[in-house]
């Protein structure tokens, strides 16, 4: 088959590779049909990632058909058309069981690196590097899922491709951030990042029962989606200060709910990767961390500051005392989307919701080293790329 | 009433804190002069070798000084170590534990590892084991440089569902005792499962040291097989990001988080 394979730094090419096969019952082979660019992406093609391989496939948000089904699968036959979520859960363990999927104890085969780093081995997930499993990614003629009674999901008549894609990671990573801030009729939530997922953080905060949601971010073709797709009031953090924005906003007494959809983009942790080497990742992320600082100091007295965005190692002159002084509740997470999956497509079906507007460039899969070009510079008003193999 | 070891004894020593002074006597007497001596003859000497005399000197002072040394600490046996050197009547221990949650009860998972046979499909570098009689058996395993290894062991005690105690024969090459200790989690979640591997390495320190290097390693190895058994129980299967199933077990051994290369073409992400 083809697959966009990563080879080194900022060096991406398709090949043609092995095509997968069922290893265990519970796997389904899908044909991907949709595979998006995601901008956590973007820091394991940069090279910020140790744990990349010559020859390891991006991509984790997709969607497919079902080709082949493992002999433990009941719920699923050739033909299905169902989106997969990115992250892995097994279904089984202590946290799938208490729907906190991505925080699976089972679905990672290479634990050791997020076990050392992190203090307990992290859930694995599509295309991610092999401290989150080494698993095959979706930018490919077919995938492998595992677990599929868990992490397939059927996509109902009546929602078509562009919408259905998205719920594989865009949207139910949005509903997450807006579900974990805690959101309470009559609330005004700040969100950070207008990419595919601050514009679904904006949609679900609403859903959610915001009264007034405030987006920010500097892309001029982002910012007027946000504010004609979302329904966001919009700040351009490079012709305004946020901070007295936000304010100003909220009759001086900040957000009640801040969602940092930015994150530091610099994820990857490898133990034998030394401490100044760790620095130098950081280094080059820290004017990331501002974003998050500058939301903690926005938020209200206490107030809710769920993050999203991807953090990976440890963040230099993080706000403690704004946190402890203001009673501010920090919540977190990567996103549980078994969790939300037919919520979020019983919202598209009733018009609620419909994140098919983040799917700017259509493109095939012999084109994707551009389609990440585009994405990784914002070029040509670039929201997402999607790639039908 | 099976044995309690206490899981804070039982880690290894990067956790413990030097709080206490562990240099003490005349040993701290000694690195006081025997420092002293060689900061100042290195001192006085010059040049670059001086100077590392010095250096050597100066640490051997601070060792004195503060009564605590690091190198001195990484060779001393845990207390859990300890406790077992004299439970089993050993002139030195070197051990490991390591625990794991499995979401079953306890009856299921002390079947599941009470049939030995089972065991191969999660230890990683076992390849098979062979039955002699109802408590002996015969291990064929992948040793270093994935040369095969074979040894003997015999349960020494089966406590059903609370304790499973096995020794190798004497003449064995991975010469050990393990024990199995089954425990209800709290909550209902499930079994907590501890595994402790000793082993009564050669005279002293430096055998101690020896051994120790190697438990650090299969400390980290024994972890990954109880993570599979855990996969195994609870899922039904043993996670996987290969692609495809062509590799032989040593073969994936030692590819510890790659994936499917076959010949000529770049391989696939993907890890075992």
């Amino acid at each position: 088959m083809r697959a966009l394979t990563w080879q080194a730094p900022n060096k991406l090419q398709v090949d043609t590779v092995p095509d997968p096969e069922i290893i265990n019952p519970r796997d389904v082979i899908l044909r991907v049909t949709m595979s998006s660019v995601c901008g956590s992406d973007l820091h394991l093609l940069d090279g910020y990632v140790p744990a990349m391989k010559p020859g390891d496939i991006l991509g984790h948000e997709f969607m497919g058909e079902v080709v082949e089904v493992g002999s433990g699968i009941s719920q699923f036959k050739k033909g299905d058309r169902v989106i997969t979520i990115s992250i892995i859960g097994c279904g089984d363990c202590e946290f799938c069981k208490r729907d906190d999927f991505s925080c699976c104890d089972n679905s990672n085969p290479n634990p050791q690196v997020t076990d050392l780093a992190y203090g307990q081995p992290c859930s694995g997930i599509f295309g991610y590097s092999h401290a989150f499993g080494g698993y095959a990614g979706s930018h490919a003629t077919y995938i492998r899922v595992p677990f599929a009674d868990v992490n397939l999901f059927k996509v109902p008549d009546g929602i078509t491709n562009e919408q259905a894609v998205f719920v594989s990671d865009a949207a139910p990573t949005g509903y997450f951030g807006a579900d974990n801030a805690d959101i309470q009729r009559g609330d005004t939530v700040a969100v950070w990042g207008c990419g595919g997922v601050g514009q679904m953080a904006i949609r679900s905060a609403y859903l959610l029962g915001a009264e007034r949601v405030i987006a920010i971010d500097r892309i001029p073709s982002r910012l007027r989606l946000a504010e004609e797709k979302a329904g966001a009031i919009v700040i351009n953090y490079e012709t305004t200060n946020v901070h007295e924005a936000l304010l100003e906003l909220t009759g001086g007494r900040g957000p009640d709910r801040c969602i940092d959809c930015v994150g530091m983009e610099a994820h990857g942790t490898q133990l034998d990767y030394a401490y100044d080497k760790a620095k130098q990742l950081m280094r080059l992320h820290t004017e990331r961390g501002t974003v998050l600082r500058q939301a903690i100091r926005a938020c209200r007295k206490g107030g809710t500051v769920s993050v999203l965005g991807v953090y990976g190692g440890l963040m230099d002159k993080f706000p403690m005392g704004a946190i402890v002084n203001k009673a501010l509740t920090l919540r977190s997470g990567q996103q549980p989307g078994q969790r939300y999956a037919n919520k979020l497509f019983e919202h598209i079906q009733k018009g609620e919701l419909d994140p098919s507007y983040l799917l700017t460039h259509p493109m095939s899969l012999e084109e994707s080293p551009r389609g990440y070009e585009l994405f990784k510079h914002k070029g040509d008003e670039c929201m997402r790329a999607v790639f039908m193999p | 009433m099976t044995t309690q070891y206490d899981p804070l004894a039982a880690t290894h020593t990067e956790q413990q804190n030097l709080d206490q002074p562990n240099v003490q006597g005349a040993e701290r007497a000694a690195s006081l002069v025997g420092g002293g001596l060689l900061l100042l003859g290195g001192l006085r000497r010059g040049g670059l070798l001086g100077l590392a005399q010095a250096a050597l000197g100066a640490m051997v002072t601070a060792r004195g000084v503060t009564g605590r040394c690091k190198a001195k600490q990484a060779l001393t046996p845990s207390p859990f170590e300890s406790q077992l050197q004299q439970e089993y009547g050993w002139t030195n221990a070197e051990a490991i534990s390591r625990t794991i949650t499995i979401g079953k009860p306890r009856e299921e998972v002390y079947a599941f590892v009470r049939s030995v046979e089972n065991l191969p499909l999660v230890l990683r570098r076992v390849e098979r084991v062979q039955q002699m009689d109802t408590t002996h058996y015969h291990w064929i395993a992948l040793g270093p440089q994935n040369r095969t290894v074979e040894w003997d062991a015999h349960i020494e005690q089966d406590v059903p569902n609370e304790k499973i105690v096995w020794s190798t024969e004497s003449t064995a090459y991975m010469q050990h005792k393990g024990t199995l200790l089954f425990k209800d989690a709290p909550n209902g979640l499930g079994t907590e499962l501890q595994v402790i591997l000793a082993c009564e390495p050669p005279a002293g320190t430096v055998g101690y040291a020896a051994a120790s290097l190697i438990s650090q390693f299969s400390g980290r190895e024994l972890n990954l097989d109880l993570r599979r058994l855990k996969q195994l129980l609870e899922t039904g299967e043993i996670t996987h990001s290969l692609v495809t199933t062509t590799m032989n077990k040593a073969e994936r051994m030692d590819s510890p988080a790659s994936a499917t290369s076959t010949e000529g073409q770049p391989y696939v992400g993907g890890s075992i």
